[in-house]
Order: structure tokens, then sequence, then C-alpha cells
């Protein structure tokens, strides 16, 4: 063996666990579920592309699939919509306000999503916070259905997934270079140009970044979407768990894994590229 | 010794509880079996009585798992020679699929202490281990709210309930107990569910909630979200025990009775500890034990009297066999795949 060779192998010597782990606990069980996917019933094993093309010709998994992804880009759009005026108010603020709002951002990573999922319905209950207040102030004749619907599930996920948006946002205003905005000020330009034409631009990439950890995370949350959306609210993780464990069709239950997470990683990837490309023609401009 | 996945698991969860407790080193008991029950009142239930009794009895110690039955079996056959559980729970419909997967063993009657005082209702046709405990299918309200007993599952439909109505889908016995019963109660039959899919249509005005799980059914009583559902009586009595407005109704064509047995996996680890296991579960004791407040949990095995809250839906262990509705799960077990996915895909709200 030549000096170089023993070199990269005591180098990549510290790899083998890692990839060992990476091997037994991921790939394995990711080919096993490939595996099981392509068998044709539950109870032989002989292979087909059957289970996809059932997915594929079923007009109610197709909706379930739509749905999730749809949930999971509601709940990132309206994370962004919070997080900007968040990240404004914290740059803008002393050191004092700063570590307080850091520390109400990280709070609710702090706890449990099932004790933070439990509050949600709490609040938005039939003798929930919400209603009681506005059956007291009389605003509302009987209470409304709050808790599962479409609605109540957004706005629990919104709370819950915000600290994955907000931090990255906060991120890259904080890192935007001060004389930019001046210059625009000392230049005329109004406050929401200046937002839309200079700070929005340059704190792209934060934004994109909150945006794919909090549409994957939201889509996927299965806690919170089974217990604010209920029984009536099927979708994907539930739809999974229904075909797996109630029904007992495993290679439906393994197909479908693989499409949900196909899609999601297929649209974190296709705006993670496209994102790339815009912010370099940013960088350019 | 020997290190399973089993032996480290049993032995991790004594050495846990003998640190929680600080139960003395010297009356640990030497062997030990692990028992799944079903997570919530089961399981409470199962801790508090039938853990001490199995220890008083035989000196030797028990590790509950809950567990929901479905989620037993995958996990017996994902390890078959050392399976984690030596003695699995299941509802009558289940065990069906259960018994065909080949993971089970039958029952050693002549070994069997209790068997003889457990009524033919309640003991299994192919020799499986028979039934310990049943749970009864009724109406659940909320008695501050609805102040006219409801009599029969027809009233579910009443214009009066509109919103106030919980159901739950028929991923769990009591789902489809409750859709088998309203079919047939409509013309159709164990194996021809359409009519129960007809009036579930007509129900949705009355809808207020679909609960993913009995449990949450249950939790929607507390947090008032619905006023009166289908229900498990044991989960109802614990509900109202525990302060919750609940209260039971057993409709006039007659609850709907759900056999739970606790049967023995293929190669467990003590098949003596586990007939053992099974006989204190059976005996009389330990039925008066689940019997009484605040578990009121139906026995099976005759000589236990029915007391206090349980006296109110049935008169004795053979009035209750005689008095209400048994079903065939053995002709349907096999369409509920096919029903849990209609569910979901029909009944919307």
């Amino acid at each position: 063996m030549t000096p170089a060779s023993t070199n990269a192998s005591r180098q990549l010597l510290p790899v083998v666990p890692l990839a060992a782990l990476f091997l037994a606990a991921f790939v394995l069980p990711l080919a096993a579920l490939v595996a099981i996917s392509l068998f044709r019933n539950p109870q032989s094993a002989e292979l087909s592309l059957l289970q996809y093309l059932r997915f594929l010709s079923d007009p109610f998994s197709i909706k379930v699939l739509s749905d999730t992804l749809w949930l999971g880009a509601e709940v990132a759009l309206a994370t962004l919509v919070l997080s900007y005026p968040l990240a404004l108010v914290y740059v803008a603020s002393g050191p004092f306000m700063r570590t307080l709002i850091t520390f109400l951002i990280m709070l609710p990573l702090l706890t449990s999503t099932v004790v933070r999922t439990f509050a949600w319905i709490v609040i938005l209950g039939r003798d929930g916070i919400v209603n009681s207040a506005m059956l007291s102030l009389g605003l509302w004749q009987s209470p409304a259905r709050l808790l599962y619907t479409w609605e109540g599930m957004v706005l629990a996920l919104t709370q819950i997934q915000l600290p994955l948006m907000a931090l990255p946002v906060i991120n890259s205003l904080l890192r935007l270079d001060g004389n930019l905005t001046r210059a625009a000020e000392g230049l005329g330009a109004s406050r929401v140009r200046i937002f839309l034409t200079v700070v929005l631009p340059l704190t792209l990439p934060g934004a994109i970044a909150g945006w794919l950890l909090v549409f994957a995370a939201a889509a996927t949350a299965f806690i919170t979407q089974t217990l604010v959306g209920g029984g009536r609210i099927i979708l994907m993780p539930s739809y999974i768990y229904q075909q797996a464990v109630g029904v007992q069709d495993w290679p439906f239950a393994a197909a479908l894994s693989l499409i949900f997470t196909l899609a999601v990683t297929g649209i974190v990837f296709a705006i993670g590229a496209l994102s790339r490309r815009f912010v370099r023609g940013v960088d350019a401009a | 010794m020997r290190l399973s996945r089993r032996s480290l698991l049993t032995s991790g969860s004594a050495a846990l509880v003998t640190a929680g407790l600080g139960w003395p080193r010297s009356s640990r008991a030497a062997t030990s079996i692990v028992a799944t029950t079903y997570p919530g009142s089961f399981d409470e239930a199962f801790r508090s009585v039938v853990g001490p009794a199995f220890k008083k009895a035989s000196d030797s110690s028990v590790t509950f798992t809950p567990l929901l039955g479905v989620d037993q079996i995958g996990k017996i056959q994902a390890s078959r020679n050392a399976p984690p559980f030596d003695v699995v729970l299941f509802d009558e419909g289940p065990l069906i699929p259960a018994i065909a997967s080949g993971v089970l063993e039958k029952f050693p009657v002549e070994q069997s202490k209790s068997y003889a005082d457990i009524p033919s209702a309640f003991r299994h046709p192919d020799g499986y281990a028979p039934v310990i405990t049943c749970q009864l299918i009724g109406i659940a309200y909320n008695p501050k709210k609805i102040t006219t007993p409801p009599t029969s599952w027809e009233d579910l439909w009443k214009p009066e309930y509109k919103g106030r109505v919980g159901i739950t889908g028929l991923g769990s016995s009591l789902g489809t107990a409750f859709m088998v019963e309203i079919a047939k109660l409509n013309g159709g039959s164990e194996t021809n569910i359409e009519p129960a899919f007809e009036a579930i249509k007509k129900l949705l005005p009355n809808v207020g909630a679909i609960a993913a799980s009995p449990g949450a059914l249950a939790a929607l009583f507390q947090q008032g979200e619905i006023d009166i559902a289908f229900n498990f009586w044991n989960n109802v009595a614990l509900l109202a025990a525990k302060g919750v407005d609940i209260a039971f109704a057993k409709p006039k064509s007659g609850a709907v009775v759900i056999r739970t047995s606790a049967q023995i996996v293929k190669n467990n680890q003590d098949p003596k500890l586990v007939l053992d296991y099974l006989d204190t579960v059976m005996s009389v004791d330990t039925q008066k034990g689940i019997e009484a407040a605040p578990w009121v949990m139906m026995p099976t095995n005759a000589k236990v009297p029915l007391t206090g809250a349980n006296l109110t839906v049935a008169k004795s262990v053979d009035d209750l066999v005689a008095n209400n509705v048994l079903l065939d799960w053995t002709k349907f077990q096999s369409l509920r795949g096919e029903w849990i996915t209609r569910f979901s895909k029909e009944v919307k709200i």
C-alpha cells in the first residue's frame, strides 16, 4: 500500500461507524419498504406495480396527497407572513428585547408537540377560550366549530412550526448590510419599497430555508394533524397509519409512504434548486 | 446468561420498576413474563389488580405493555422465535387474523384451574384461550344536556341532536360493531353493511365530530364537543367515576358485547408461568377485583356476582350473555379492511 492510500484509508476510518449506522438504520429499512411496496397483495410476495397503479387510479388517494402538500404550503406561507414583522421588530430592538424575543420564539421548541397540540384543543374547543370569550361578549350566538376544522389545523400548525421559520429569517435579516437600507432611505424610497426591493430579495435565502423546513414539518405532522384535525380530515400520515395498522395492507401503506416521501423531498429539492438560480440572479444584479 | 432483546427488555423494565418503587431486592420475583394490555383503563386495571394477584399466586412478576390489538400481531411476526410478549390481548375481531397468522398457541384446557367456571359463550370453539372480559357497547350521553335518557340506537338520528353526536371509524372494534349492528337493524346483515352506510349518511347532519379512536371519542365528552355517542361501558363508567358528565344507556335491542381474550404466544419464555397468569386473570378473586369500582370491567367467570354500576347493565354474567348482542366476527373480519377505507372516503362532515 502506498503512503497516500494508507493516509486516505486512515482518514476514512472514522466514517465507517457512521456509514454502518446509516446503512442499517436508513438504507436497509428503506429498501425493505420499496420491496414491500412491490408485493401484489399482503398475502403473497408476488412482485408487481399494482400498489402504485392503485394509488394513481384512485381520486381519493390523490386528493389526500394534494391536501397534505397544500396544508404544508399553507402553513409555511402563514409562518412566513408572521415571521417578517417579528424579525423586523427583533432587529430594531435593544439587547433586552432581543433576548426576550429569542426566548419567546424558542419556548415552543422546548415544549413537547403533544403538549402544544393539547393547548390548542383547549383554546379551540366548543367550551374553549375563544368560544367562551366570543359568547360572553355577545359576538357569537352559539359556539363556532373551530376544532376539527382545516382552519383550526392550519392555525395550530402555524404556531407550532413558527420557530422553524422565524429563526432563519431573523438570521438573514441580521446579516443584511444596514448601509443598503440607509442608502435606499437617503434616496427617498418609502418603507414599503425598501422592504420589497432591498430587504425581501436579500433575505430570501433565509426565508426559503425556513419555508422548506416548515413545509416538510407541517405536511408530516402526524400528532397535530390527528388531534386538531380529528378523524374527519384524512391526510397522508394518518392514511398510511390506517392502511398499515387498521387495514393491515402493508404493501399499499409502503407504496403510500414512498409516494409521500418522494413528493415532499421532490418539492423541497425543486424549490431549493429554483431558489439557488433566483438568488444567484439577485446577487448578479 | 443468554442476552436476547426480550431478556434485556424485561430485566430493563424490572430494574426501572425496582428503582422507581424502591422494592427491597430480596422480594424481587425470580421469574417474569411480559403481557400486553390496552392503553387507558384496561392498563390501569391490570396494573392495579392482575399484577399484584399474579405476584401473590405464583411469586413471579408480570411486565405490562399497553398496545392496541392490531399493533401486537406485527410485533410478534417480526420476531417469531423470540416474541416480545408472552401473553397478548385481543378483541374477537383482530383475534381471527392473529390465529390465522400462526403466532398463537392453543389453551391447555385440562391443566387449567379456572376454565370450568367460564360459560360456553366465552370459550373458544377452536381451543384457544377463553374470554377474560367483555366490553359492552351502548349509548353514552351527557345527562346534563340530554335529560331524557336515550332508549334505542335510532335516538342518535333524532333532529334535536343536530351537531351533537360523535362517531368513530371502523378501525376499532367499537366503530365496526356499531356499523354491523346498525346494518342488522336496518335490514342488512353481518356481511351486508350497505344499510349501515346509508343510515350513517342520514346521521351526518347530527354528527359534531368524527373521532380518530375510541379514546378520542370519550375525550370529546370531556371537552364538551359532543353530547351523545356510541361507546364502551367501562370507559363511560371510568369517566363518570372521575366526575365527567357522562352516563350510559343500554339500547332496547341490547348492548353489543365485544369478547376480549388473553392469548398464549408461541415460543413464550415460560409456558407454566403463562398458564398461571391466565388462571390468575380468570380466577374469581381477580375477576371480582376488576369488576369492582372504579374499573367496572365485565367479568366472564360465572361465579363472580355483578355489583354496583355493572348491575345497571346486566343482572349476572349469564344474563349478560343471554340478553345482549353477540356478533359473529368470523363472517365479516375479512371485509373490515375494505369497510375502513370506504368509511374514510364516504363519511365526511
